[in-house]
């Protein structure tokens, strides 16, 4: 929805005001509304989660990449002693966006092969559905389009404080069904769990149990692997360890999710996490929020507006003003606004406070497609962990069904994304060319592609920002290529913590059925 | 642990800020009005289980958290809600203008066969009616949805609301099963909920 209109007016004194609304800032939002202190959130895009969020396919189409210009401000608004930081409006900047169709608007004439009865079935099993363009964009709004895709490890940090927070009861969760690896030239599942690794025929009896073995045994010599191995690599233990290829190949590029350099103790780690997250809420360790990543920002916002924060957004945001070494306020639209405690997101962070250094991105790529990349009796929700190739970064490719509520029936959503090194087409290339096709031909056994989308996402951590002791203001980092939310949550908490030390980080909120009213008085409990 | 309710539906209220809807939800959930306590902590959601032709109903009904304010309703607030109570205050003109405004913002972001229906509140305030009763119905009729004007103060007809809107969404539900799933046990009706056990193929969980 957009507003041309402006004429209305912000309260005018905070706590805290937030700019931006990206994973890290909705969580510090919350946090900082959840133990009492008057919060204004603000963004100038007109929706929710700026770089994580997610669209239908009409918008996703027409995404608005033009940097924001930014606008020119009163200056004379300001007094002798104030000194004018303006923001960096490039809040919102995809790049190197572009989108292809691989389907018109006319339907193709079948008829010249369907000459035998087998084909005719083998026709109608791969190509369930025959979409036109205008069938896709007539169900848009059944896309929910992520631009930084994210998956949760049932028993991570997310979770955990989605569930310790009550942040939950906002969201439905839909396990991943299965998780797969790209080895020897062919998709392979990977065995998560006991029985998974019992049932696999492509490991023999005695790597079963060397597997098993290996699991087990990694708590108990902790202390051994810190002395001999806290310089080598995870593959360089795994080696010794005498394990087969095969299993090597799960372990290291599937289940801890590393590459041949990985550190052994971070290697290990991300063993543990996998394991430690199996057997919660589903077969693989991993879940997706239904509706996309894009409502997960949504959900800490909610907290924050119930427990009393003012949101506003398509914003006129042009920059934070300074007094006496500290932030005093922010200039929206016409308006200044006080505040004691300025939070904001990188993108936003006036060039003043950044060191110049090479920019980071993410590579990404969207798939519409007929069906899923493996063969499946029901339609599965697939992550399938694509190890490094040659030149190229390992590469995530999560594939959504429409259970998962982010595409129509009858159609997948395909998200790869890779750390960028040269640009996203030629980055995603080799992976993309070994699980789809773009020829509408019966007997191909891969996914056709309707239609792909590839662009750049910014990706850079705060370790530029330079805050010149400016103690009030507290930078966000964007999104980042990690598979989960585990990052953002340690950053967001440590933001939270530095900003007020002495209180709790989003303690639980009470059910509003704990909140008990007494007739006309006041409510007698708010639950700790 | 035994299931209280046969369904479940989800509500939202929507509708410019100061109608009322935090009070209608009060008065229905509480049967109460109080207007001190509600800004002091925002509401989430309230649930009131009804019965309706020998079914327990579990009504779980969202308020706005005060989005509505600068209209910046999460997307996410629309997912998978049932039924939506559009709300103006009849003695505010420019509430009743907003409708149509946020009927668009609900075809843009509810799903498609939400169940809707229009409430004209504060109608114990005729002295100070800026909107006629013909207005709103003739609102309801162009939108195809029910309309009633209701008082969360004087507590006129909000029950009368909720049970309609609830009904609606009722009938809606069960020709929609009979239509399309042939019936097996019963078993369905309770997808709304959350499963304990998970189908082992493909989990949808609500974390607890
Ligand atoms: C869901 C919804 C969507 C709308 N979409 C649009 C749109 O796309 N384009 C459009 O021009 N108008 C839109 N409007 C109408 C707009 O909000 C104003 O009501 C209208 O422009 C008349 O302005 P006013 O100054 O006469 O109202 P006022 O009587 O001054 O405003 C009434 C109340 O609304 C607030 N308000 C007014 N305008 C805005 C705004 N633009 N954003 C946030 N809060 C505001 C005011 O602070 C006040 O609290 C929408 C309204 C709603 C409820
Ligand atoms: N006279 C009258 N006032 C009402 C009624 N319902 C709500 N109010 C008042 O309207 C104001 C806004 O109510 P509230 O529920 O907070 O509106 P919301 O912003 O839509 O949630 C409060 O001052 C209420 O006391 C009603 O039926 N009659
Ligand atoms: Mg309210």
């Amino acid at each position: 929805m957009h507003f041309e209109i402006m004429d209305y007016e912000l309260p005018t004194n905070f706590d805290v005001v937030v700019v931006g609304t990206g994973i890290i800032e909705s969580i510090i939002s919350a946090a900082a509304s959840r133990i009492g202190k008057t919060v204004l959130h603000v963004d100038s895009n007109n929706f929710y989660g700026g770089l994580s969020s997610s669209f239908n396919l009409e918008s996703f189409l027409k995404l608005n990449i033009e940097k924001r210009k930014s606008i020119c401000m009163e200056h004379s608004s300001l007094n002798d002693t104030e000194t004018f930081f303006p923001i960096n409006n490039s809040d919102f900047t995809l790049d190197e966006v572009t989108h292809q169709w691989n389907i018109t608007n006319k339907n193709k004439n079948y008829s010249d092969e369907e000459n035998s009865a087998q084909e005719d079935i083998i026709a109608k099993e791969i190509c369930a559905k025959k979409w036109l363009k205008d069938d896709l964009l007539k169900e848009s709004r059944k896309f929910n389009i992520d631009l930084t895709p994210k998956v949760q490890y049932a028993r991570g940090d997310f979770i955990e404080l989605l569930i310790s927070s009550n942040i939950a009861r906002y969201s439905e969760y839909r396990s991943i069904t299965r998780v797969l690896t790209w080895f020897n030239n062919t998709l392979e599942v990977v065995p998560c769990s006991r029985s998974d690794i019992f049932a696999n025929n492509k490991i023999s009896i005695i790597e079963k149990r060397i597997l098993m073995k290996f699991f087990t045994s990694l708590d108990d010599n902790e202390d051994l692997i810190i002395k001999d191995y806290a310089s080598k690599t995870y593959k360089c233990f795994l080696t010794d360890k005498k394990l087969s290829k095969n299993l090597i190949h799960y372990i290291l590029y599937a289940i801890s999710n590393s590459t041949d350099s990985t550190l052994c103790l971070e290697g290990i780690g991300n063993t543990k996490k996998f394991l430690k997250s199996l057997g919660r809420f589903g077969k693989t360790p991993f879940l997706y929020s239904m509706f996309g990543s894009g409502d997960l920002p949504q959900e800490f916002c909610r907290l924050s507006a119930v427990f009393g924060s003012v949101f506003a957004l398509d914003q006129p945001i042009h920059g934070l003003i300074l007094e006496e070494n500290s932030f005093k306020s922010i200039l929206i639209g016409k308006q200044k606004i006080k505040a004691k405690n300025f939070v904001l997101g990188l993108n936003l962070t006036p060039d003043f406070f950044l060191n110049k250094v090479k920019k980071k991105f993410i590579s990404r790529g969207v798939f519409i497609t007929n069906k899923s990349i493996m063969d499946s009796d029901n339609e599965p929700l697939t992550l399938l962990l694509y190890p490094a190739e040659n030149d190229k970064n390992p590469c995530t490719v999560l594939e959504l069904p429409w259970l998962s509520s982010c595409c129509p029936k009858d159609t997948y959503l395909v998200h790869i994304s890779c750390n960028q090194i040269n640009n996203p087409e030629d980055d995603l290339k080799h992976c993309v060319k070994n699980l789809f096709t773009l020829n509408e031909d019966f007997k191909a056994f891969k996914p056709l592609i309707f239609y792909s989308s590839y662009f750049s996402i910014p990706t850079n951590s705060d370790e530029n920002v330079n805050l010149h002791d400016f103690n009030n203001l507290f930078i966000c980092p964007g999104p980042d290529s990690e598979l989960d939310f585990v990052t953002a949550v340690s950053k967001a908490k440590e933001l939270f913590l530095k900003m007020y030390p002495d209180d709790e980080f989003l303690p639980r909120a009470p059910d509003p059925e704990e909140i008990k009213w007494d007739g006309d008085e006041e409510p007698s409990d708010i639950a700790q | 642990m035994a299931k209280t309710y046969d369904y479940l539906f989800k509500l939202l209220l929507i509708g410019d800020s100061g109608v009322g809807k935090t009070c209608v939800l009060f008065r229905f959930s509480e049967d109460a009005f109080n207007t001190t306590f509600i800004s002091t902590i925002g509401i989430d959601f309230k649930i009131r289980t009804i019965d309706l032709d020998g079914k327990k109903i579990k009504l779980q009904i969202w308020d706005t958290a005060g989005q509505e304010r600068f209209r910046t309703i999460t997307t996410a607030y629309y997912r998978g809600a049932m039924g939506i109570m559009l709300v103006y205050d009849i003695t505010n003109e420019k509430s009743f203008e907003n409708i149509k405004n946020w009927i668009r913002n609900i075809e843009e972001n509810a799903s498609a066969d939400v169940e809707k229906m229009l409430l004209g509140n504060k109608c114990e305030l005729e002295e100070k009616r800026q909107v006629s009763k013909e207005r709103g119905e003739q609102l309801a009729i162009e939108y195809g949805i029910k309309f009633i004007e209701t008082s969360a103060k004087a507590s006129i007809r909000v029950e009368e609301a909720f049970f309609t809107l609830a009904r609606d969404i009722k009938a809606k539900m069960e020709k929609k099963l009979e239509a399309s799933n042939p019936p097996k046990g019963g078993h369905q009706l309770r997808a709304s909920e959350p499963q304990r056990k998970p189908p082992s193929w493909l989990s949808r969980c609500t974390l607890l």
